[in-house]
């Protein structure tokens, strides 16, 4: 899949329900488009699930038939997602943002 | 509107008039007290912007900074300056809800950091704000997804005004306070304020400290404040900034100086032209357009620019789910997590199975391709300009799944800890406020809102008043 915003914008808008949260659903995929014509209001077509989402929704105890539909569609939607981050080639030294560091101790009892 | 003694002019003057009459005597700070809390009896019943009012507890404070002005002793710009807190932000012995149906009752026995700084500086807590539930982080349909149902839109109750910090919009857009401290993890301050037509300051991400806040996502979260004005809010933020030793994502980086509204002609500008012929609002888009010719009419010229070819989008989404499924553990076990609104929920922690460690790992990885793009572009512009969203409010209690609605810079902006500043610059053909974005590099808050100063003192959006109505008319 070529990696474009538009892709990115499109995938994400798919995905309200997980990913609204924090304004966010009114933030994915806008930043995709910020130099691209706008996606439809209309609702895109779903995409067939996918082998994973159809496995997650099964093996989940406990979910409706509505539910399990949903869960199907959401991690379709999420995978699309996944497959960019995971296909975004990266050199090896690119660390990821997130930091640790150690904690120094003090010595107490002086 | 009965207000007692004080008109509704001066309850929607901005911070720094306030401050200037309390700071001289000429307005009691219980007189003010008093009148937001008769404004807020008055008003809140339609607008759901409160899930409590701290009544007692505000009256005891405006004594207290009464008695302190008239000796002398200013602590500072918020001191006798009443505000709310959107209610993630834990408040000792007043319940802290987080919009959220399992902890409408939860209290913590201390204050959040952000209260603490408050409370030194002077301001009074007029109490705590409505949000949406768990600040969305599971995913939500409608703006009703909130403990107190949905708050309603300043310039038409009809609509809703944007999460998830709903009730700060709803609140300093109908004048019941001054200024709020709402948060964002991806759009939750810029979206309210440019749906309710006030200004709000998206800090850099560990500007502000986050301890005693609800944690959505450890690496996106933000607090920061919505009020009438860029200088407003950056008063609140320098109020708040600073290391924390009880966030340890809190920065020793400088504030530098404070932002000047003369210096904006010496910025460099970039804008974002985006697409409205095939979504968005074509007279948000005018709104934009005009922001930027009276910017360029007051001798700020903008140069089109582009963000970077990256997958902020991508990258964000999977930080986002995977950080969300461990931070509300607490409400997956048991049945917590069915008392909630949004009967979508639970389902987010099912499709979070379907994100690999690697994945994560990865997309912070991405990240730092990320961070290292925008700062180089920010070492090109100053500030890039954009339209906070493309659209304006829209209904309540619509069911917004499906729908496509924007934040032209927020994946960049937020994956990236970027600040952000929003004012209105406008009303589109609906009535209903527009908001021009405003993006800087880290750090660079003061460039932000010397634009934002800049543009404001050449416009007066962000002076308009809604035609409030009362539950009771």
């Amino acid at each position: 899949m070529k990696i474009s915003r538009r892709v990115v914008g499109r995938m994400i808008l798919g995905t309200p329900a997980l990913l609204a949260g924090a304004g966010l659903m009114g933030t994915l995929g806008q930043g995709a488009r910020a130099d691209e014509p706008q996606a439809s209001p209309a609702p895109e077509p779903e995409a067939e699930p996918t082998p994973l989402a159809k496995f997650i929704a099964k093996q989940e105890e406990g979910l409706s038939g509505a539910e399990r539909d949903k869960v199907r569609k959401d991690v379709t939607q999420l995978e699309e997602a996944l497959k960019v981050v995971r296909d975004f080639p990266i050199a090896n030294d690119i660390p990821p943002a997130g930091g640790f560091r150690p904690m120094r101790s003090v010595r107490k009892g002086r | 509107m009965p207000t007692p003694n004080l008109s509704e002019e001066t309850l929607f003057l901005p911070v720094t008039d306030l401050a200037a009459r309390l700071h001289s005597r000429r307005l009691s700070p219980v007189a003010l007290t008093e009148a937001y809390l008769a404004r807020i009896d008055e008003l809140d019943p339609a607008y759901h912007a409160w899930v409590t009012v701290m009544r007692d507890s505000a009256l005891a404070e405006a004594k207290q900074a009464e008695r302190e002005i008239a000796r002398g002793r200013i602590r500072g710009p918020l001191h006798g300056i009443p505000y709310g807190a959107k209610d993630l932000v834990a408040t000792k012995g007043t319940r802290t809800t987080w919009g959220a149906k399992p902890y409408e009752q939860q209290s913590f026995d201390y204050d959040a950091a952000v209260i603490r700084k408050l409370r030194g500086a002077g301001a009074i807590l007029l109490g705590k704000l409505a949000m949406i539930e768990m600040a969305g982080g599971l995913g939500y349909e409608k703006g009703t997804a909130s403990l107190t149902g949905a708050a309603r839109n300043p310039w038409d109750p009809s609509r809703w005004t944007c999460g998830s910090s709903s009730g700060s919009g709803a609140a300093v857009g109908t004048g019941m306070l001054p200024f709020a401290i709402g948060s964002e993890t991806w759009g939750s301050i810029v979206c309210p304020s440019a749906f309710c037509g006030i200004t709000g300051l998206r800090p850099t991400f560990g500007r502000i400290s986050r301890q005693g806040a609800m944690a959505l996502s450890w690496t996106l979260d933000k607090l920061g404040p919505m009020g009438r004005t860029a200088r407003d809010c950056e008063v609140v933020y320098r109020v708040l900034s600073g290391r924390d030793p009880d966030d340890p994502y809190t920065t020793d980086e400088p504030l530098g100086p404070e932002s000047s509204s003369a210096g904006a002609q010496r910025l460099k500008v970039g804008f974002l032209r985006l697409d409205f012929k095939k979504s968005g609002n074509p007279s948000v888009e005018h709104a934009f357009m005009k922001a930027l010719d009276d910017l360029r009419g007051a001798g700020v010229a903008a140069e089109e620019t582009r963000l970077p070819e990256l997958p902020f989008e991508a990258a964000t989404a999977v930080i986002l789910t995977s950080e969300v499924a461990t931070a509300y553990e607490d409400l997956q076990r048991g049945d917590k997590v069915r008392q909630l609104s949004s009967p979508g929920a639970a389902l987010a922690f099912v499709t979070a199975h379907a994100v690999r460690g690697s994945d994560y790992v990865k997309a912070e990885r991405l990240r730092t391709v990320c961070v290292r793009a925008m700062a180089d572009l920010f070492s090109k512009y100053d500030v890039i300009l954009y339209p906070t969203e493309m659209h304006t409010a829209f209904g309540y209690d619509q069911d917004f799944s499906g729908v496509s609605w924007s934040d032209p810079a927020g994946g960049a902006g937020n994956l990236c800890g970027l600040p952000a500043v929003s004012v209105p610059c406008g009303f589109a053909d609906d009535g209903l406020p527009a908001g021009l974005g405003v993006l800087a590099g880290a750090y660079d808050e003061a460039k932000a809102v010397t634009l934002a100063r800049h543009y404001q003192s050449i416009t007066s959006w962000h002076t308009r008043r809604p035609p409030v109505t009362s539950a009771r008319t």
